[in-house]
């Protein structure tokens, strides 16, 4: 049996897959990099709330995918947010420090603790 | 004369009140100014305090204590938290006044106002100013003291910023080098410095090597002490391939396109995840040598203290000393 956060990062891959999908059909007009964050926007608004607030890190996992598109493009945002679905409430737990919102635990990982060491911005 | 008589009374009536006034009359001079400044700075009513200070030197441009008035006017803006204010006229101070006994304290606050804004990176500009400006051995083993830690305490900010590109331990360690002999028995810096050159020897991960080793999925994270990371991006990884490889045995070309485009989203995500852990891990290692060695010193000397207050009538800054 898998830990809670574990099938938070194991769900993650076939709504990514979807999404993504329904982007790259959808986005011909649009460029990726600007539609990608109203696709993340789609599934805080719609799956999200179904779903259930279930990820151990903050920002949560979509706010993170959508930050770091919105600040490295889309090629590296996707492959940020991707490497963070997979760190979710692993052992990014034990090594960052926790933050309290609304009484719960979470773990701070914002997009500047991934690229601090190759990013100036 | 009866034509005369309102005049009269009119000329008494404005008489009167004069004389009434007169001694109510007070004659301001510099020294009460002054001192009113003082007494308000005392009784921490630092915004009053400023302004008593700025009416001293706009009341008596030419008297001696003007340079100190308006090193005292940044320094009751920085406590009453008026940091843009704080700086305009600390910044004044170290330009117009240079050749005055405040142009370092100036500096020095200006520098501690910095790091309170969050900006190191200036404080640290500001101390190096200072550095090439002073002939005073003092204040230069001051200023390469103050610099030697900022650069150590903020060594991750100051990194992390484009402002700044050179690696700040290395520099850390070239200020304290800088100050005198004198000023090292001072500050007991000397231990510090021995231990400062461990940071070298801190056992450190190669991001290259967890880059190479990501090419198995999982492997990067596994050199960087991270298990339960490695174990899920070898699983995803391995069951997304898995996946696509059946897919296009079946002849469903379009899922296993899918699956392999996400999957080669996921596979580099563990190669990025891995590069960044080992990164992430030897920025941890360095952080905690330089808290170690920040505690170390403190517990050795409570005789330094980095906070500032006032003494005297006057203001300690960035650091107290008690010999």
């Amino acid at each position: 049996m898998l830990p809670r956060y574990n099938r938070c990062s194991i769900a993650w891959g076939p709504i990514v897959f979807i999404l993504i999908s329904a982007s790259l059909v959808c986005a011909q007009e649009k460029a990726q990099s600007n539609y990608f964050p109203d696709v993340i926007h789609f599934y805080q608004e719609y799956i999200s709330p179904v779903d259930g607030d279930r990820c151990s890190m903050y920002p949560s996992c979509s706010i993170y995918f959508k930050k770091s598109v919105k600040k490295h493009g889309l090629l590296t945002g996707w492959i940020m947010g991707l490497d963070r679905l997979v760190r979710c409430g692993g052992d990014e737990v034990k090594n960052s420090f926790p933050v309290w919102i609304d009484g719960r635990k979470h773990t701070y990982d914002p997009v500047e603790n991934n690229d601090f060491w190759w990013s100036d911005k | 004369m009866k034509k005369k008589l309102p005049v009269i009374f009119l000329w008494i009536f404005l008489l009167f009140p004069i004389n009434g006034f007169s001694k109510d009359v007070v004659i301001v001079d510099a020294l009460r100014q002054y001192q009113l400044a003082q007494t308000l700075f005392e009784e921490k009513d630092f915004s009053a305090a400023a302004y008593e200070y700025i009416r001293f030197f706009h009341l008596f441009p030419n008297h001696e204590k003007v340079a100190g008035a308006k090193y005292q006017t940044g320094i009751c803006f920085f406590y009453a938290g008026r940091f843009e204010d704080a700086g305009r006229h600390l910044e004044k101070i170290a330009s117009d006044f240079s050749d005055s006994g405040f142009a370092p304290d100036a500096m020095f606050t200006l520098s501690e106002l910095y790091v309170t804004t969050d900006d190191p990176g200036k404080a640290a500009s500001v101390l190096r100013d200072l550095l090439t400006l002073t002939q005073n051995t003092s204040v230069h083993d001051r200023a390469c003291f103050m610099l030697g830690w900022l650069l150590l305490d903020k060594a991750d900010v100051l990194k992390s910023r484009s402002d700044y590109k050179v690696y700040p331990v290395r520099e850390a360690e070239k200020y304290f080098s800088m100050i005198s002999s004198e000023g090292k028995k001072k500050y007991r810096i000397e231990d510090s410095m021995t231990s400062l050159e461990k940071i070298r020897h801190l056992k450190k991960k190669s991001p290259a090597v967890a880059g190479v080793l990501s090419i198995i999925p999982g492997g990067g994270f596994l050199y960087c002490g991270r298990y339960r990371d490695a174990l899920i991006s070898f699983l995803l990884n391995s069951s997304l391939i898995l996946a696509a490889y059946q897919s296009f045995e079946n002849d469903n070309n379009f899922l296993g396109g899918a699956i392999s485009f996400v999957e080669a989203g996921f596979y580099t995500g563990n190669i990025y995840g891995s590069v960044s852990s080992a990164h992430k891990y030897n920025k941890q290692k360095q952080k905690e040598f330089i808290d170690n060695l920040k505690q170390e010193y403190l517990t050795n000397q409570d005789k330094i203290s980095f906070q500032t207050g006032l003494i005297n009538n006057g203001v300690a800054l960035m650091f107290k000393y008690n010999f």
